[in-house]
Protein backbone atom coordinates (compact mmCIF):
# COMPACT_ATOMS: atom_id res chain seq x y z
CA UNK A 1 0.00 0.00 0.00
CA UNK A 2 2.94 2.52 0.82
CA UNK A 3 3.81 1.72 -2.88
CA UNK A 4 1.12 3.76 -3.60
CA UNK A 5 2.60 6.96 -2.40
CA UNK A 6 6.42 6.58 -3.43
CA UNK A 7 4.72 7.59 -6.79
CA UNK A 8 4.69 11.12 -5.84
CA UNK A 9 8.26 10.75 -4.23
CA UNK A 10 9.81 9.52 -7.09
CA UNK A 11 8.10 11.93 -9.26
CA UNK A 12 8.98 15.10 -7.72
CA UNK A 13 12.76 14.18 -7.42
CA UNK A 14 12.78 13.48 -11.08
CA UNK A 15 11.03 16.70 -11.41
CA UNK A 16 13.62 18.23 -9.95
CA UNK A 17 16.03 16.23 -11.73
CA UNK A 18 14.83 17.45 -15.64
CA UNK A 19 14.64 21.04 -14.18
CA UNK A 20 10.49 21.00 -14.76
CA UNK A 21 10.65 22.00 -10.83
CA UNK A 22 13.17 24.50 -9.35
CA UNK A 23 16.28 22.80 -7.06
CA UNK A 24 14.55 25.08 -4.07
CA UNK A 25 10.92 22.24 -3.82
CA UNK A 26 13.87 20.38 -2.30
CA UNK A 27 16.20 23.02 -0.51
CA UNK A 28 17.50 22.32 2.88
CA UNK A 29 15.35 24.44 4.57
CA UNK A 30 12.19 23.55 3.49
CA UNK A 31 13.25 19.63 3.67
CA UNK A 32 14.63 19.74 6.87
CA UNK A 33 11.48 21.55 8.43
CA UNK A 34 9.49 19.05 7.05
CA UNK A 35 11.47 15.95 8.16
CA UNK A 36 11.55 17.88 11.92
CA UNK A 37 7.46 17.24 12.42
CA UNK A 38 6.75 14.50 14.13
CA UNK A 39 4.22 13.27 11.84
CA UNK A 40 6.14 13.48 8.71
CA UNK A 41 8.88 11.36 10.22
CA UNK A 42 6.33 8.60 11.37
CA UNK A 43 5.19 9.00 7.98
CA UNK A 44 8.15 8.77 6.49
CA UNK A 45 8.89 5.60 8.69
CA UNK A 46 5.95 3.79 7.05
CA UNK A 47 7.00 4.90 3.51
CA UNK A 48 10.37 3.47 3.85
CA UNK A 49 9.81 0.29 6.42
CA UNK A 50 6.59 -1.21 4.73
CA UNK A 51 7.81 -1.46 1.27
CA UNK A 52 10.81 -2.86 2.55
CA UNK A 53 9.36 -5.92 4.23
CA UNK A 54 7.28 -6.13 1.14
CA UNK A 55 9.97 -6.18 -1.43
CA UNK A 56 11.63 -8.63 1.01
CA UNK A 57 8.40 -10.77 0.94
CA UNK A 58 8.18 -10.94 -2.97
CA UNK A 59 11.74 -11.21 -3.51
CA UNK A 60 11.74 -14.47 -1.35
CA UNK A 61 8.71 -15.71 -3.32
CA UNK A 62 10.20 -15.04 -6.34
CA UNK A 63 13.30 -17.04 -5.69
CA UNK A 64 11.34 -19.69 -5.07
CA UNK A 65 9.54 -19.45 -8.35
CA UNK A 66 12.95 -19.73 -10.03
CA UNK A 67 13.73 -23.14 -8.52
CA UNK A 68 15.97 -22.11 -5.51
CA UNK A 69 14.88 -24.36 -3.18
CA UNK A 70 16.39 -22.81 0.19
CA UNK A 71 13.61 -21.11 1.71
CA UNK A 72 14.43 -20.85 5.09
CA UNK A 73 18.01 -19.43 4.45
CA UNK A 74 16.22 -16.90 1.56
CA UNK A 75 13.31 -15.72 3.69
CA UNK A 76 16.57 -14.98 6.93
CA UNK A 77 17.92 -13.14 4.33
CA UNK A 78 15.44 -11.10 2.80
CA UNK A 79 13.65 -10.16 5.89
CA UNK A 80 16.25 -9.38 8.06
CA UNK A 81 17.71 -7.03 5.05
CA UNK A 82 14.25 -5.63 5.66
CA UNK A 83 14.77 -5.08 9.29
CA UNK A 84 18.10 -3.34 9.08
CA UNK A 85 16.64 -1.02 6.41
CA UNK A 86 13.83 -0.70 8.88
CA UNK A 87 16.15 0.50 11.84
CA UNK A 88 18.84 2.72 9.36
CA UNK A 89 15.23 4.33 8.41
CA UNK A 90 14.31 5.43 11.89
CA UNK A 91 17.93 6.10 13.05
CA UNK A 92 17.78 8.41 9.85
CA UNK A 93 14.33 10.09 10.95
CA UNK A 94 15.40 10.53 14.93
CA UNK A 95 18.98 11.73 13.85
CA UNK A 96 17.68 14.89 11.49
CA UNK A 97 16.50 17.61 14.48
CA UNK B 1 4.45 -69.52 22.85
CA UNK B 2 5.06 -65.77 23.44
CA UNK B 3 1.91 -64.24 23.66
CA UNK B 4 3.76 -61.19 22.18
CA UNK B 5 4.49 -61.80 18.73
CA UNK B 6 1.51 -64.54 18.12
CA UNK B 7 -2.53 -64.14 17.84
CA UNK B 8 -4.63 -66.70 18.68
CA UNK B 9 -3.56 -69.28 16.43
CA UNK B 10 -0.37 -68.70 17.53
CA UNK B 11 0.90 -67.20 13.92
CA UNK B 12 3.34 -64.73 13.76
CA UNK B 13 1.65 -61.64 13.47
CA UNK B 14 3.43 -58.86 10.87
CA UNK B 15 2.35 -55.37 9.60
CA UNK B 16 -0.49 -55.87 7.10
CA UNK B 17 1.31 -56.43 3.81
CA UNK B 18 0.51 -53.08 1.99
CA UNK B 19 2.22 -52.24 -1.35
CA UNK B 20 4.50 -49.37 -0.40
CA UNK B 21 3.56 -46.35 -1.53
CA UNK B 22 4.74 -44.99 -4.94
CA UNK B 23 7.22 -41.89 -5.12
CA UNK B 24 4.84 -38.65 -4.93
CA UNK B 25 5.39 -37.15 -8.69
CA UNK B 26 6.69 -33.87 -8.78
CA UNK B 27 6.25 -32.90 -12.15
CA UNK B 28 9.56 -31.16 -13.08
CA UNK B 29 9.43 -27.19 -13.33
CA UNK B 30 12.13 -25.40 -15.17
CA UNK B 31 13.54 -22.16 -13.70
CA UNK B 32 12.82 -20.27 -17.04
CA UNK B 33 9.18 -21.20 -16.50
CA UNK B 34 8.13 -17.95 -16.75
CA UNK B 35 9.86 -17.42 -20.24
CA UNK B 36 8.13 -20.40 -22.16
CA UNK B 37 4.87 -20.77 -23.91
CA UNK B 38 4.13 -23.99 -22.46
CA UNK B 39 1.83 -22.71 -19.28
CA UNK B 40 -0.07 -21.27 -21.48
CA UNK B 41 -3.88 -21.23 -20.94
CA UNK B 42 -7.69 -19.67 -21.85
CA UNK B 43 -7.17 -17.40 -19.11
CA UNK B 44 -3.57 -16.02 -19.86
CA UNK B 45 -5.01 -15.50 -23.36
CA UNK B 46 -1.59 -16.80 -24.89
CA UNK B 47 0.34 -14.00 -23.07
CA UNK B 48 3.58 -13.45 -21.55
CA UNK B 49 1.15 -13.00 -18.31
CA UNK B 50 3.66 -15.37 -16.59
CA UNK B 51 6.77 -13.07 -17.78
CA UNK B 52 4.24 -10.02 -16.83
CA UNK B 53 4.06 -11.66 -13.23
CA UNK B 54 7.82 -12.02 -12.62
CA UNK B 55 8.31 -8.14 -14.00
CA UNK B 56 5.26 -7.41 -11.17
CA UNK B 57 6.96 -9.03 -7.93
CA UNK B 58 10.92 -7.44 -9.07
CA UNK B 59 9.03 -4.05 -9.37
CA UNK B 60 8.81 -4.02 -5.91
CA UNK B 61 12.22 -4.70 -5.63
CA UNK B 62 13.19 -2.09 -7.44
CA UNK B 63 10.38 1.11 -5.37
CA UNK B 64 12.65 -0.51 -2.57
CA UNK B 65 15.79 0.22 -4.31
CA UNK B 66 14.79 4.01 -4.86
CA UNK B 67 13.69 3.93 -0.98
CA UNK B 68 17.37 3.19 -0.47
CA UNK B 69 18.71 6.15 -2.40
CA UNK B 70 15.68 8.20 -1.28
CA UNK B 71 16.59 7.32 2.44
CA UNK B 72 20.52 8.62 1.56
CA UNK B 73 18.66 11.64 0.31
CA UNK B 74 17.32 11.89 4.33
CA UNK B 75 19.96 11.12 5.74
CA UNK B 76 22.18 13.78 4.27
CA UNK B 77 19.93 16.38 6.16
CA UNK B 78 21.63 15.76 9.38
CA UNK B 79 24.96 16.35 7.49
CA UNK B 80 24.88 20.39 6.71
CA UNK B 81 23.56 22.12 3.98
CA UNK B 82 26.54 21.95 1.70
CA UNK B 83 26.17 17.98 2.12
CA UNK B 84 22.71 17.76 1.15
CA UNK B 85 22.77 20.31 -1.71
CA UNK B 86 25.34 18.15 -3.29
CA UNK B 87 23.49 15.32 -3.37
CA UNK B 88 20.28 16.93 -4.35
CA UNK B 89 22.59 18.54 -7.42
CA UNK B 90 22.98 14.73 -8.39
CA UNK B 91 19.17 14.08 -9.38
CA UNK B 92 20.05 16.04 -12.56
CA UNK B 93 22.67 13.59 -13.44
CA UNK B 94 21.31 11.49 -16.63
CA UNK B 95 22.38 8.12 -14.88
CA UNK B 96 20.01 9.11 -11.97
CA UNK B 97 17.07 10.68 -13.95
CA UNK B 98 17.02 6.69 -15.78
CA UNK B 99 17.24 5.19 -11.75
CA UNK B 100 13.93 7.60 -11.54
CA UNK B 101 12.12 6.65 -14.74
CA UNK B 102 12.81 3.29 -14.31
CA UNK B 103 11.78 3.39 -10.47
CA UNK B 104 8.66 5.30 -11.81
CA UNK B 105 7.60 3.11 -14.05
CA UNK B 106 7.72 -0.09 -12.02
CA UNK B 107 5.77 1.91 -8.59
CA UNK B 108 2.80 2.65 -11.64
CA UNK B 109 3.21 -0.88 -12.77
CA UNK B 110 2.96 -2.14 -9.20
CA UNK B 111 0.41 0.40 -8.30
CA UNK B 112 -1.93 -0.18 -11.44
CA UNK B 113 -2.02 -3.95 -11.16
CA UNK B 114 -2.27 -4.17 -7.31
CA UNK B 115 -6.09 -1.62 -7.91
CA UNK B 116 -6.77 -4.06 -10.98
CA UNK B 117 -6.26 -7.07 -8.96
CA UNK B 118 -7.94 -5.93 -5.56
CA UNK B 119 -11.38 -4.54 -8.37
CA UNK B 120 -11.19 -8.45 -9.22
CA UNK B 121 -10.65 -10.15 -5.56
CA UNK B 122 -12.36 -7.96 -3.39
CA UNK B 123 -16.22 -8.42 -3.32
CA UNK B 124 -18.24 -5.08 -1.72
CA UNK B 125 -21.98 -5.80 -1.03
CA UNK B 126 -24.15 -2.52 -0.66
CA UNK B 127 -27.33 -3.96 0.64
CA UNK B 128 -28.51 -6.50 -1.93
CA UNK B 129 -25.91 -5.56 -4.88
CA UNK B 130 -22.83 -6.04 -5.66
CA UNK B 131 -20.42 -3.11 -6.07
CA UNK B 132 -19.04 -3.82 -10.17
CA UNK B 133 -15.01 -4.71 -10.30
CA UNK B 134 -14.89 -1.59 -12.56
CA UNK B 135 -16.27 0.74 -10.10
CA UNK B 136 -13.75 -0.78 -7.49
CA UNK B 137 -10.82 -0.31 -9.80
CA UNK B 138 -12.07 3.10 -10.38
CA UNK B 139 -12.25 3.41 -6.88
CA UNK B 140 -8.78 2.56 -5.93
CA UNK B 141 -7.44 5.29 -8.44
CA UNK B 142 -9.50 7.94 -7.34
CA UNK B 143 -7.79 6.82 -3.78
CA UNK B 144 -4.52 6.74 -4.63
CA UNK B 145 -5.29 10.20 -6.82
CA UNK B 146 -6.23 12.29 -4.04
CA UNK B 147 -3.22 10.36 -1.42
CA UNK B 148 -1.06 11.57 -3.96
CA UNK B 149 -2.07 15.20 -4.47
CA UNK B 150 -2.13 15.78 -0.32
CA UNK B 151 1.33 14.29 -0.45
CA UNK B 152 2.69 16.32 -3.44
CA UNK B 153 0.98 19.67 -1.50
CA UNK B 154 3.00 19.03 1.38
CA UNK B 155 5.96 18.30 -0.08
CA UNK B 156 6.46 20.97 -2.69
CA UNK B 157 4.08 23.36 -0.72
CA UNK B 158 1.00 24.68 -1.39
Amino acid sequence: MAALLVTVHISVNLLVGVGLLGTDTLSYSRLSGLVANPIVKLYLLALFALPFFHAAHRLRGTIRDLGLHADRVVGFLCYSTAIVGSVWALAVLLGVP
Amino acid sequence: MDAQSGDALGRPVSAPSRPAAPPAFHRPVRPDWWLSGRYRSPSTQGTRAYLLFMLRELSSVVVALFLVFYLVQIARLSSGQGVYDAFVATLRSPVVVLFHLIALASAIYHAVTWWQLNGVVMVVRLGSSTVPPRQLVLGGYVLWAIASIAVCLILVGF
